[in-house]
């Protein structure tokens, strides 16, 4: 599996969410978008029903009746009873769970950097895992790793 | 070429920040004339209609919720290729491969979103104009 650890230095999480579901919904595949805070959770309910190219990114928040039918679940849990193959943590904090999809994405900002560094560490030589790191650079993302 | 039509609205969460001028004005600044435009709280009948081709689908009773959470501003936009231009002022997803004017380009940091739909097609247009406008309300 791989796992791409995205540093947001003042980019909006919302904003590289959006960009992320698009691409993987455009390869047909679903997402599992994790946060611990229903609240964050809820903005990024709303804020999904204003993003994509056609006008939203089809999607849920998990505990409803058609949970295994969303393109994009958010969820408080690693769990995915949408069958996704595709994990993002939204909210910092490290999770095992992201190593039993075929690819997640790990999104923290400065409040969570120590706990991303322990991350990358945990992960380093791990059998089957490939990290890649991503920074802001000259408002683009670049690969640092 | 022929002007053409298409249709946007302007959404909830945009009302709500207050920015219909704002986004109006990007629209008619990339060339597109506004030829009819209402501000209204839609209905969970008209959200519902209006969005029927999803009727099927896990996600439609949240769209619809959201779509009448707030007031919307449905405008009928006048210009040369006009569903494309809307699309193109719309911008793509990815701010950093969204042209400069366009409104994702201009205020991704700000709005966090393009907060616009705007029609796919043509023909897309043409339905959608017709479902929140009388012809005579449209003027040209």
């Amino acid at each position: 599996m791989r796992i791409d650890f995205y540093q947001l230095a003042g980019t909006p999480a919302e904003q590289v969410i959006a960009t992320l579901a698009e691409k993987i919904l455009d390869g047909d595949g679903r997402l599992l978008i994790v946060a611990e805070d229903e609240a964050q959770l809820a903005r990024l309910d709303r804020i999904l029903w204003d993003q994509g190219s056609a006008s939203f990114l089809p999607h849920g928040v998990a505990g409803g009746a058609d949970d295994a039918r969303q393109p994009i679940l958010l969820s408080s849990s690693p769990d995915a009873p949408n069958q996704a193959r595709n994990m993002l943590i939204a909210d910092g904090q490290w999770r095992e769970a992201a190593l039993t999809y075929d690819r997640s994405f790990y999104l923290f900002d400065s409040d969570t950097l120590e706990g991303a560094r322990l991350a990358w560490k945990l992960l380093a030589g791990r059998d089957g895992v490939e990290r890649r790191y991503w920074a802001r650079e000259g408002g683009r993302w670049v690969k640092k790793a | 070429m022929a002007a053409t039509r298409t249709f946007s609205i302007i959404k909830p969460d945009a009302t709500r920040r207050n920015l219909t001028g704002a986004v109006t004005k990007m629209l008619e600044d990339a060339g597109l004339r506004v030829v009819a435009s209402k501000r209204i709280h839609m209905t969970r009948d008209q959200a519902e209609g209006f969005y029927a081709v999803h009727r099927e689908r896990p996600f439609f009773n949240d769209l619809c919720t959201f779509m009448t959470s707030g007031p919307v501003v449905v405008q009928v936009l006048e210009g040369e290729n006009a569903v494309l231009r809307n699309r193109e002022v719309m911008g793509a997803t990815n701010p950093e491969q969204a042209a400069e004017g366009t409104i994702r380009k201009s205020y991704a940091e700000s709005i966090e979103a393009n907060s616009v739909h705007g029609s796919d097609s043509d023909e897309n247009a043409a339905i959608e104009i017709a479902y929140f406008f009388k012809p005579e309300e449209i003027v040209g």
